[in-house]
């Protein structure tokens, strides 16, 4: 994936094109921060396939460029383990960011554990999800955070 | 009598000649290894492009087919399949739910597991590495003999696949026969082990992991309980209590034990910890320290706070840790504490811990 790779950047070639959102809500955008390429056009699809806009970043200081330089998400769906700012790292950034607080984030993470939930909850995630992850249930999260707000 | 000057020409000449003929050579094998090194270069990049166009084409495949739309995948040539099954692997180890059911459907009516056997048999290295967690993703049975052959190859990386692909085909059969393996520290490093035993269904395998603790030699018992720390999951639990209750004076076994404790136990196994505060061994006293941490409740307060002037520094920071996060002080409170305590030891290991925390709220 290229520095920079958000929406409009992002190779999209090979991947079917959605022809339509699946749901009624209006498209917004989700910034999804994940190095690994593979997992970054699953999230890509499956989000876009529910009618969502999707901006990818590859490292953590990425995303914080692409949330300053365009207009904060609807939401932030990370990975823990991102290169140069962290998971953790970019949920506390978030949280400290005047105009940010209130943007949904979740968390993904290989390496899943109840301490590593607990962490996430208290660095200010807003829900933190196990690899492998039910693409649905993550749907459903995302839905309803955007819907609903934080909290 | 042959002329000095001219016998030392002759030498020369020779000496010229085989030189030249070293240089030849040098320069021929030096064009070869040159010629090789192109070749290398060329098939290596070939095979970078192929595997690249086959990710390109089989990745929206496998996409469509997480989400349940796309038509029937059709057949896959055999020069796109070691590049699309390791795509088709890591998407099954990053999907779940019905979207994961779907995406092994998809690799089922793609044949991977006929495929698959076949590389299984003779294929290349990367080729069989992939054939192995393909097997495992697709539940494949018949390939079972197979795979339990693999958990003595030389390759590592082979073992630790081939192992995490039985676990998910049958993980209770699984269990039963890695752990004997596992005791074998040399060959199953704790960590590859933890990982393993990590994708097995927690409900299903904890009674097998329970007679593979059973069945153990007294010897291997160390190291199961050090796997079963690291595995932190409910399944180990039963499996833990047993090891603790069979310790004895086994102070690393109980040391062991105690840290798997902490990261699987129960607020009710505080009741076998808690004597092991006063253990005469200092990191038996660590651990059981960390436990209680974990575990306890506000009646472990007076001892661990007696256990702030342990003589051993360790036993004395894990128990201010331990008070800090049972009693849930926040960083006045442990300042009140440190500066209360009598003992100037005491009171550093507080400071430690509160140097900590603010450190983590900066």
């Amino acid at each position: 994936m290229p520095a920079a790779a958000i929406a409009t950047t992002t190779d999209t070639t090979a991947l079917p094109v959605p022809s339509k959102p699946a749901s009624g809500l209006i498209r917004r955008r989700v910034l999804v921060v994940e190095d690994d390429r593979v997992t970054a056009e699953l999230l890509r699809y499956v989000l876009t396939e529910e009618g969502w806009r999707v901006h990818v970043a590859s490292t953590g200081s990425e995303a914080l460029r692409v949330m300053r330089s365009v207009s904060p998400p609807a939401l932030v769906l990370t990975d823990l383990l991102v290169p140069q700012v962290g998971g953790f790292e970019l949920v506390r950034a978030v949280r400290a960011t005047p105009g940010w607080a209130d943007v949904p984030v979740v968390l993904l993470t290989a390496h899943w554990s109840r301490a590593c939930e607990s962490d996430a909850l208290r660095a200010g995630a807003d829900a933190a999800y196990a690899k492998p992850f039910d693409p649905d249930e993550l749907l459903a999260a995302v839905r309803r955070l955007v819907e609903h707000g934080r909290g | 009598m042959a002329d000095p000057a001219s016998t030392a020409l002759v030498a020369a000449g020779a000496a010229i000649r085989t030189a030249m003929a070293v240089g030849v050579v040098s320069l021929c094998v030096a064009l070869l290894l040159l010629l090789v090194a192109a070749a290398v270069r060329c098939w290596r990049a070939r095979t970078a492009r192929r595997d690249e166009r086959a990710r390109r084409r089989w990745l929206p495949v496998f996409l469509a087919a997480v989400h349940g739309r796309g038509d029937p995948p059709g057949t896959m040539p055999a020069r796109e399949r070691t590049a699309a099954v390791e795509v088709w692997n890591h998407l099954m180890s990053t999907v779940s739910g019905d979207g994961g059911r779907r995406l092994r459907q998809c690799g089922q009516d793609l044949g991977l597991a006929g495929s698959s056997r076949r590389k299984l048999a003779r294929g290349r290295s990367r080729a069989r590495l992939g054939a192995v967690v393909a097997l495992g993703h697709l539940g494949d049975r018949p390939s079972w003999d197979r795979l339990v052959v693999l958990l003595d190859d030389a390759n590592s990386g082979i073992r630790i696949d081939a192992a995490r692909a039985l676990v998910r085909i049958d993980g209770t059969e699984a269990v039963g026969l890695l752990l004997p393996r596992f005791l074998d520290s040399e060959r199953w490093y704790r960590s590859a082990a933890v990982s393993v035993l990590g994708e097995a269904d927690p409900a299903r395998v904890g009674p097998a992991l329970d007679a593979g603790i059973a069945a153990a030699p007294p010897a291997g018992r160390r190291q199961l309980a050090r796997i079963l720390g690291g595995l932190r999951s409910p399944a180990a639990l039963a499996g833990v209590r047993r090891l603790m209750t069979e310790a004895g004076d086994d102070h690393e076994l109980l040391s062991a034990c105690l840290d798997a404790l902490a990261g699987c136990g129960e607020p009710a196994d505080a009741a076998v910890v808690r004597p092991l505060l006063d253990h005469p061994a200092w990191f038996v006293r660590l651990k059981a320290v960390t436990a209680i941490g974990r575990l306890g409740g506000p009646e472990d307060l007076g001892p661990l706070n007696r256990l702030l002037s342990d003589r051993e520094w360790w036993v004395r920071y894990r128990s201010a840790q331990a008070v800090s996060s049972i009693a849930g002080l926040g960083a006045d409170e442990l300042e009140r504490l440190r500066l209360a305590h009598p003992d100037p030891f005491a009171r550093d290991a507080v400071a430690q811990v509160l140097a900590e925390s603010e450190g983590a709220a900066a």
